[in-house]
């Protein structure tokens, strides 16, 4: 079962980001484990859209602790795969030990999993340079050698397109994919980038 | 000891930003690049880092979650046996989490998975252990799964140090799979000399050796199962996996017998139900009653009746050799109580 982190600031769609590909796989139902602050594990079966009500929202810091989705959409992939939705990477709240905690899980999974998509709100670049956060997490990912897919996502919000065009400007190596979690876009292209093994951008 | 713990340890523990956690990850990655990039690397292909804990393919190439219907089918088959069914179901969510959390480089707790099956005979303490071994080595817990069944005889030998090169054999042949020792508390039937101390010694000792590659089920009879345990003090704690079978009810020996029926070919005359039913729920009030063993007695038994009212037949047909009357299901010794019964509308 091949291990996929989705890594990336907080708010930028991650959660919803990964539903949506279990949706687009045809799973009705998202299996749900969340790591909790003491260590334990719980686990839930939630219908993708009751996920989608509970585990996405607008506030920073709703993944505390890691979530994983979508186990099961192999069949639909052609592969094994596990997703495992992480707590966004900020400095802000670095105070709260809860949070530290998260973000320390997702530095670990960051150098165990085997792939990495990595997700930024395309909207909220500053003309069309990541952040540093992001950029030490693309630089980290291609050090580690695993496949990589960076993610602008939230293509539909204004000025992403315009900061996208930007982006790929500076950077011609690296060719975001773009979508739209919210408005289920570019999802398909998501889909094929799982399935297949080596896919680096 | 990974060289990335330290530095998300600090990230944890308030000591480094995110920032700099992040750097540093890369420095270690940078620093060795040079060595990994000589080797026989593929582009995008997982690197063989040391600092990257080896991704572990899910020990048996089973999804534990996507594949939890279908292996627990069978055992979902069975009649009856609802908290059989209930307490398999935890230890599946349980072991299936433990591989999740191998995975998610979480620790797993090595689950001591021996266990006793109580229950009288013909509860399905051997159905279900031999439907657990291969769902175990789906989930990676065993390495073959397969089913080894023993009973006293098999382990005790005829002098000393026989019985202990009996029950080692046994174990050997376990290995990797599940040794059912029914009837297990006729281990500790003769008392000190006996050789069934050697044996259970033996056991004791060999699942210590052999620890986390063989399971073992001791089972049998409720009580005579606690006596043992009492008697030997320490087992308890070895064997922390317990599960009651208790007696089928009247309907699902009832289910069971049509299962059975089913699965034969055959089927019942319309008065043959009430006379199955009459004869289940008389085996029932037997001390010796064997629950579903005595169901397949029963339906055996009036098979053979059957053949033998067929075979009288000057033609018979599909529909004859098809059908058990209530004659097929009556015995001598309840003639009476049974028409007893159908006097008194009791069926
Ligand atoms: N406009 C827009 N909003 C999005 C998109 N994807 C996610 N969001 C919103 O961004 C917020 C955070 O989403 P969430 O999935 O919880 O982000 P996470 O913190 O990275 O897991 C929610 O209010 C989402 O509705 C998108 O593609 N476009
Ligand atoms: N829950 C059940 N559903 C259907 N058949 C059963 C069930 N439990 C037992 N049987 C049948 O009853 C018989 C005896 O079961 P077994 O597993 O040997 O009992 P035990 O090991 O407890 O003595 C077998 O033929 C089995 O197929
Ligand atoms: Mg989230
Ligand atoms: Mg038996």
């Amino acid at each position: 079962m091949r291990q996929c982190l989705v890594i990336g600031s907080p708010n930028v769609g991650k959660t919803l980001l990964c539903l949506r590909l279990a949706q687009a796989c045809g799973l009705k139902w998202a299996f749900i484990m969340h790591e909790l602050p003491d260590g334990a594990v719980q686990e839930r079966v939630l219908t993708i859209r009751d996920a989608m009500v509970t585990l996405v929202s607008p506030r920073r810091y709703t993944t505390v602790g890691i979530q994983t989705v979508g186990v099961g959409m192999s069949a639909a992939i052609g592969r094994r795969l596990v997703l495992h939705d992480s707590t966004g990477l900020s400095e802000e709240s670095h105070d709260d030990a809860l949070i530290r905690r998260g973000m320390a899980r997702t530095l670990t999974l960051m150098v165990q999993t085997e792939q990495i998509v990595h997700v930024v709100d395309a909207a909220a670049l500053d003309k069309g340079v990541l952040s540093p956060i992001d950029t030490l997490i693309l630089e980290v990912s291609r050090e580690r050698n695993v496949p990589y897919t960076l993610v602008f996502n939230k293509m539909d919000a204004p000025g992403a397109a315009r900061q996208t065009e930007l982006y790929r400007k500076r950077d011609r190596r690296t060719r975001p994919l773009m979508m739209s979690a919210l408005r289920g876009q570019g999802v398909d292209d998501m889909q094929r980038v799982l399935s297949r093994t080596n896919v680096v951008n | 000891m990974q060289r990335t713990d330290p530095i998300i340890d600090q990230l944890a523990r308030g000591q480094l930003s995110v920032q700099s956690s992040l750097e540093q990850l890369r420095h270690i990655y940078r620093r060795d690049a040079p060595r990994s990039r000589s080797g026989v690397m593929r582009f995008g292909a997982p690197q063989q880092d040391e600092n990257a804990l080896p991704a572990r393919p899910l020990d048996a190439g089973v999804d534990p979650v996507a594949a939890k219907e279908t292996l627990l089918r069978p055992l979902r088959s069975l009649i009856g046996l609802g908290e059989v069914k209930k307490t398999i179901d935890e230890l599946y969510a349980h072991l299936a989490v433990q591989t999740l959390r191998r995975h998610m480089g979480l620790k797993a707790d090595g689950t001591v998975l021996h266990m006793i099956f109580a229950g009288r005979p013909g509860t399905g303490k051997t159905t279900v252990a031999r439907m657990l071994g291969p769902v175990f080595a789906a989930l990676g817990v065993l390495t073959q799964g397969h089913v080894v069944e023993v009973e006293r005889a098999d382990l005790v030998g005829e002098y000393v140090g026989h019985t202990a090169q009996k029950t080692r054999a046994l174990l050997d042949r376990a290995m990797g799979g599940v040794l059912f020792v029914d009837e297990a508390y006729a281990l500790a039937r003769g008392g000190d000399k006996d050789f069934g101390r050697e044996a259970i010694d033996t056991l004791v000792k060999g699942m210590e050796d052999r620890s986390g590659s063989l399971i073992v089920i001791l089972a049998g009879y409720e009580q005579e199962m606690s006596y043992f345990l009492s008697v030997n003090p320490g087992l308890s704690s070895r064997f922390p996996v317990h599960i009651s079978f208790p007696d089928f009810t009247e309907r699902e020996l009832l289910l069971i017998a049509s299962r059975l029926l089913e699965e034969r070919q055959y089927r019942l005359s319309s008065d043959a139900l009430s006379a199955l039913r009459q004869r289940l729920r008389h085996e029932r009030s037997r001390h010796d009653f064997g629950n579903g063993r005595t169901v397949r007695n029963v339906i055996e038994r009036a098979m053979r009746r059957q053949a033998l009212r067929v075979i009288r037949c000057a033609q018979p047909t599909r529909q004859d050799v098809m059908t058990l009357f209530a004659a097929d299901f009556w015995e001598g010794d309840d003639h009476a109580s049974m028409s007893g019964d159908w006097q008194s509308q009791r069926w």
